[in-house]
């Protein structure tokens, strides 16, 4: 049979975001696949460096609607590292408690994705129902459930009180309970393995070759963890420890990120028993001094780096972001490859791929006329600031 | 929990230096767990081999570059027995290109594409230099993240 190329997306070919994959398949193997990103570019670096340091804080909050803290704690970190700030001890427990929240939150949302991919829609509304008992603890702690914005150059925006400790200790242990029971699912359920073990398989030695990061690399047996590799916040003051799993397909993703939810649920309360009282914000000065840092945190998709250049003004000389799924692609091309057609969905979705974040240009399309027509940069900023 | 770490800083810079044969640019530890080296742009793929092989398993975060002004500067950050690694070269602008070090880092291959990308800057001997995230129509020779245009348009607007 003669090989078949064919495009699939840009629109939504694995959760709702796009990007163009192009595979090419024998019969119903897929024997070549290649990936075409920048659709929902946005020049957020380069805004970057045309705003001061407390406007990119909002700017890198917007990098992603679902890891959200975790680019703001890993922007203020960098700049932090460079101002020669430290934050009071209970804004470092608040970040790490928001960091854990948005783990969770956003393990429980790819279940259910994953459960939607495999056409297995009851695990994928029973989980998104238990997921909003942590959307509600973001909304109450921070005020909303998307853009936290907890935290600010110096410490966290909002402090946790007792009448919020008792109703996230409540929240965190439905949802622990709720997550051992989809553990159960995952290696209990027949339909759940069939259509998750041995499928998008890459070695733990080829992730490692490819650069891939996070759940994806533990789950090909990997122990890679930045909260034990450059230990930050209080992670090194709990017990917890990195997941990983031999099985290095969706299964195994799919276990290590339901373990990880559990995790984190036993370190937010930890986080809370040991939280000493205090401020929660530092003074930070506006302009920031000559300096450059990284900073590294983990998401919950993976390795999240940050790097920030700072040439003494209120404004970066240069910000540079790289977020997961950029470094999970090489991997994923792999996974997809040598699989049916059938599974692509499922395999593509395992590293949990968030274009917004790996995207960050403009092209603006005449719809009546049907010309696309491409802004300068010189209109871009009149349009920006005209508003 | 606290993992120690296996390589700091200094030591790092150490086991460069006595094993690059050149004068490095740059050598610094910012932190235990943070170095900074300097080297001129022939030398990355060699010096990137040398720390692969030194303390495997590296692992290549990203490669950041900035504009100077007179020339573009790529910052390859590793992360090599949990010490940070970042290898600076500044590449001229005229000259605009440097060897890829995908034969010696995989993961290097979307970093590099990234990098011809937004600042202009050939990868002698990439195995798939296609665009990554700008579309197929965007003009030739225009790179979103260089610098040139701002100081052009500064001068506009001063004139206007």
């Amino acid at each position: 049979m003669p090989k078949l190329s064919f495009p699939v997306g840009p629109q939504h070919p694995a959760l709702k975001e796009p990007e163009n994959l192009r595979f090419t398949v024998d019969g119903e193997l897929v024997v070549d696949a290649d990936i075409r990103i920048g659709y929902v570019h946005r020049s957020i670096e380069r805004s970057c460096s045309e705003r001061n340091y407390v406007q990119d804080l909002y700017l890198c909050e917007r990098v992603c609607g679902i890891c959200s803290n975790a680019h703001t704690l890993c922007y203020c970190m960098a700049v932090e590292k460079i101002a020669d700030v430290e934050i009071p001890e209970r804004a470092q427990w608040i970040r790490m408690i928001m960091h854990e929240f948005e783990r969770i939150h956003s393990h429980l949302l790819w279940l259910g994705v994953a459960g939607y991919e495999i056409g297995f829609d009851t695990l994928f509304m029973y989980v998104w129902r238990d997921r909003e008992v942590v959307q509600d603890l973001l909304e109450m702690v921070s005020g909303s459930r998307g853009h936290y914005a907890m935290p600010i150059l110096g410490g966290v925006r909002y402090d946790i009180t007792p009448e919020m400790e008792t109703k996230i200790r409540e929240g965190v242990a439905i949802l622990r309970q709720r997550t051992e029971h989809y553990a159960d699912i995952a290696t209990t359920e027949a339909t759940f393995i069939m259509r998750t073990q041995d499928v998008g398989a890459v070695s733990g030695e080829r992730c490692r070759q490819l650069g891939a990061v996070g759940p994806v690399l533990r789950a090909s047996g990997v122990d890679w963890d930045i909260r034990t590799v450059f230990p930050y916040l209080k992670y090194d003051q709990v017990q917890w420890q990195v997941r990983s799993s031999e099985l290095c397909d969706v299964l195994g993703r799919t276990l290590v990120r339901v373990q990880e939810v559990i995790d984190a649920c036993d370190i937010i309360t930890q986080a809370l028993d040991q939280m000493p009282e205090g401020e929660i914000q530092a003074k930070f000065p506006r302009k920031v001094p000559e300096g450059e840092a990284t900073a590294r945190v983990e998401a919950q998709r993976g390795e999240l780096i940050y790097y920030v250049r700072s040439d003494g003004s209120d404004v970066p000389a240069r910000v540079k972001i790289r977020t997961p799924t950029l470094a999970n692609l090489p991997a994923s091309i792999e996974m997809v490859t040598g699989g049916y057609v059938a599974d692509i969905p499922i395999a593509f979705a395992s590293i949990d791929p968030c274009f917004s974040c790996t995207d960050r240009m403009v092209v603006l399309d005449d719809l009546r006329s049907g010309d696309s027509r491409q802004m300068t940069w010189a209109e871009l900023v009149k349009l920006g600031r005209g508003r | 929990m606290r993992e120690t770490i296996a390589v700091t800083a200094t030591e790092l810079i150490e086991q460069v230096q006595q094993e690059y044969q050149g004068e490095l640019l740059e050598a610094r530890a910012s932190s235990e767990a943070d170095a900074w080296l300097g080297v001129p742009p022939a030398d990355v793929q060699q010096i990137a081999r040398f720390i692969m092989d030194a303390w495997p398993p590296v692992h290549l975060s990203t490669i950041t570059g900035v504009d100077n002004g007179r020339e573009i500067e790529l910052l390859y950050h590793f992360v090599a027995d949990g010490c940070a690694l970042n290898l600076r070269a500044a590449v001229p602008k005229g000259v605009d290109q440097i060897d890829t070090i995908v034969p010696v880092v995989p993961a290097a291959i979307m970093y590099e594409r990234e990098i011809m990308d937004m600042f202009g800057v050939a990868m002698v001997g990439h195995p798939d230099p296609r665009r990554l995230t700008l579309p197929e129509d965007w003009p030739q020779g225009d790179y979103p993240l260089r610098r040139d245009d701002v100081a052009e348009e500064a001068e506009e607007e001063t004139n206007a």
